[in-house]
């Protein structure tokens, strides 16, 4: 996807909605309120089989039952739903959580506030790789554990948490497994019932679907209950009230639909186009490093450190390229990424990394035209660096003591 | 005959939102390119919203609807006391186990005396809410909220909160000169986007967000906005049909139907009302009959409020206002909007007599 030569290498901050998904959306929109009132029943009952339609549709991608599916405003609110809203409802049991170093700021922020609120919270390192280790989460199981909340796939570096082997662990010690799935449904297999998942989060636009909506899974055998966090109403089987979007609900579906039938295809199309730029950049550029699992990662993140050069000159360097250097929730903030703090990434080379992100509607063109760029820059950047130069003669930059002005 | 419920959408709305969801979109958060052209059309729409209340930008937070913008500010901050309008709507009246009871008057609107005497007894307590439901999505009644301000800002820590979901496009309304702290605003409730609200809050009031996470919407609201359906609201409130006429044909409505029923009663009928709403008693005649007859005639009304349709149960807020049973359950809401025409409600009219007749003669 490109405009006035820039180029969109971002997919995982959101995907733009496929022209296909809009298409079933337009009919929602009109249509089914337009006409004159005496149909107005008939139109109701028309947006009703419609939502239904998606719910099947999103229940699908992940193997579970319409019933388990509950609307929301995206996975923001998921997360927040499913956890606090789990957590609420079975206080008086059990009061420890277990969550990751590396999850996305609104299961982190979720849990922070449970802790301000009377609950234990166990924040998971993760290994170099970023990746959960099993033995240290069955470790930090206890009695009174009530749920693990683990990501399947990383939003900034792209990793594919081990979901089958933890969804096993969790079941098989008694305490409900939540995934935070925004990043992985419609990217990679996810099966509710293969992978003992309890709680599920999903995200309309990191699956080329609309913003503002978003879905919860919530486990009927063995039922998970929980509180809701929005009343009202009472939709939503009284997990979440307000009125639902029709065609934001269709959005949604059809976007499933389409992930579901087209993932095999596409994975293996973005994994070419990921490999070309890696390739690319590692041929020309010297100690650039991939952070997270090399295997086990969704190819469509490539989050990349290049030492030694200065982190906001790159952005500057590659302002055609639509790239971020971390979540964009954050992204205004210079901040270095805590994701990568957690794998142990030292300051320096997180405050030099990208994550460039290859979709649906990336080209070669796009991604032939960004390792130019990035190998110009970067190669330019060092250059001008005496830190380079440095490192290049064989200096250890780390055994220099710098002195104070 | 509906339009409470549910608007049917504007075109100028839906001209907008076509127009949006054509475009490649970036997470207004991004801070390149793709990104910013985003954040300039949510910015863009935030001041349009603001300026449709006379409210300032910064105080206006993208919720996902009505109900979110209530429960968020119910839930969302440590309030020590809510005071709450007895006719709230479900989304603020069960955000909350704990809350205390206004009074209404038979025509649905709030004791001043009564709200008066229980602010000198709780100012004290802490953080005050008070949160009122105008005008009001069953009966139509508009709160006098002059009043309600001037009474609660007597006090420090004394806050007012307006759910003005059905207010947009109908009563005029300026958050800055009636001094309001927070207010509840609802998009397809005016003929734009259903999923897309918002909660307009002054300073003094620091919310926790409900929704914790990324910090978007100065840390009141996390979730990436939806701008779609924000461009989609904008379009509507740039194209806000006049709908005042609709008071004279409500007028009218209620004088036939009263000169063919004398024993009926105009729930709220004593009181300020908007202008597309008439609730309604049709004497002896329950209102699921009365429903679903006008059903079968063409004519969409409800006998609540929309939420809880399915199951007809007896209306709260009526019973609120009026205690016997026999009101609530033979109350009909009669709600029009932008499409409807003099002659519908000519036609509603004739039937709604028809049917009471018709019942008349059964007995």
């Amino acid at each position: 996807m490109s405009e006035n030569n820039h180029i969109y290498l971002d997919y995982q901050s959101t995907t733009p909605c496929d022209p296909r998904v809009t298409e079933k959306m337009m009919p929602f929109l009109s249509e089914i309120f337009g006409n004159a009132h005496s149909r107005t029943h008939y139109h109701g009952w028309q947006a009703e089989q419609a939502i239904e339609k998606a719910r099947k549709q999103v229940a699908n991608i992940i193997n579970a039952s319409p019933k388990e599916i509950i609307f929301t405003s995206g996975a923001t609110e998921s997360n927040n739903l499913a956890i606090k809203g789990v957590a609420e409802f079975y206080r008086d049991k059990k009061t420890h959580i277990i969550t990751c170093k590396t999850e996305h700021k609104c299961v982190l922020e979720s849990c922070r506030w449970l802790e301000r609120n009377g609950f234990d919270i166990t924040y998971l390192d993760v290994e170099p790789n970023g990746l959960v280790n099993l033995e240290t989460l069955n470790k930090a199981i206890r009695e009174e554990t009530l749920m693990v909340s683990v990501m399947a796939v990383n939003n900034e570096i792209g990793v594919i948490q081990p979901l089958k082997e933890i969804g096993a662990l969790c079941r098989k010690r008694g305490v409900f497994f939540h995934t935070d799935a925004a990043q992985a449904v419609g990217k990679t297999p996810i099966d509710v019932e293969e992978m003992n998942i309890d709680l599920l989060s999903i995200s309309g636009h990191k699956l080329y679907g609309p913003k503002g909506i978003g879905a919860l899974y919530v486990r009927r055998k063995p039922r998970v209950r929980l509180v809701s966090q929005i009343s009202g109403g009472g939709q939503e089987r009284g997990m979440r009230s307000g009125t639902l979007s029709a065609f934001l609900c269709v959005g949604l579906g059809e976007a499933c639909e389409i992930a579901q039938k087209e993932m095999a295809v596409e994975s293996a199309q973005i994994q070419k186009l990921s490999d070309r730029l890696y390739q690319k950049l590692k041929e020309s550029l010297p100690q650039i490093y991939l952070n997270g699992d090399p295997i086990m990662r969704y190819p469509g993140n490539l989050n990349i450190s290049f030492a030694h050069v200065e982190g906001e000159g790159l952005m500057m360097g590659i302002k055609n390229l639509s790239v971020s250097s971390g979540s964009a929730c954050t992204s205004a903030s210079l901040e270095p990424s805590y994701v990568l703090k957690a794998l142990g990434v030292e300051e320096e080379l997180a405050h030099t990394s990208l994550r460039i992100g290859i979709g649906r509607f990336t080209t070669q063109e796009e991604v032939d035209q960004a390792a130019e760029d990035i190998i110009a820059a970067v190669t330019h950047l060092r250059e001008m660096s005496p830190l380079w130069e440095m490192a290049q003669a064989g200096v250890d930059l780390k055994s220099i003591q710098w002195s104070g002005h | 005959m509906d339009y409470n419920a549910t608007a049917p959408p504007l075109p100028a709305y839906l001209e907008g939102i076509s127009h949006t969801m054509q475009m490649a979109l970036g997470n207004s958060s991004s801070v390149h390119h793709w990104g910013q052209n985003t954040r300039r059309l949510l910015e863009r729409a935030r001041k349009t919203l603001a300026e449709s209340i006379e409210a300032h930008p910064d105080h206006v937070v993208f919720t996902s609807g009505g109900t979110e913008g209530n429960n968020h500010l119910l839930r969302g901050a440590p309030w020590h006391v809510v005071l709450m309008d007895p006719t709230a709507h479900d989304s603020a009246f069960k955000a909350l186990e704990k809350g205390e009871m206004l009074k209404v008057s038979e025509s649905g609107v709030i004791d001043l005396a009564h709200l008066e005497k229980k602010l000198s007894t709780c100012a004290d307590q802490g953080l005050v809410l008070i949160s009122v439901n105008s005008p009001n999505n069953e009966t139509g009644v508009i709160q006098p909220l002059e009043d309600i301000v001037r009474l609660a800002h007597a006090y420090d820590h004394v806050f007012v909160h307006v759910d003005a979901s059905q207010a947009l496009g109908k009563v005029p309304l300026s958050f800055s000169k009636l001094a309001i702290d927070a207010m509840t605003l609802c998009a397809h409730k005016m003929g734009g986007p259903q999923g897309i609200g918002a909660l307009v809050l002054r300073e003094t009031i620091s919310l926790q967000s409900l929704m914790r996470g990324g910090g978007q919407e100065k840390s009141r609201r996390s979730g990436t906005e939806n701008i779609m359906a924000i461009c989609g609201w904008q379009a509507a409130l740039e194209n806000m049909p006049d709908l005042q006429h609709l008071r004279k044909w409500h007028d009218h409505l209620e004088t036939v139907l009263r000169t063919a029923a004398p024993e009926s009663v105009v729930v709220g009928g004593q009181a300020p009302r908007v202008c597309n709403t008439t609730n309604i008693t049709m004497p002896g005649v329950p209102n699921h009959t009365q429903v679903m007859s006008l059903d079968l005639a063409g004519f969409a009304v409800s006998a609540g409020s929309a939420c809880s349709s399915g199951k007809v149960s007896i209306s709260r807020v009526i019973k609120a206002m009026i205690p016997q049973d026999y009101v609530a359950e033979t109350a009909l809401r009669i709600s029009s909007g932008w499409q409807t025409t003099q002659s519908d409600l000519d036609h509603f009219s004739k039937a709604w007599i028809q049917l009471f007749n018709q019942t008349r003669q059964n007995k």
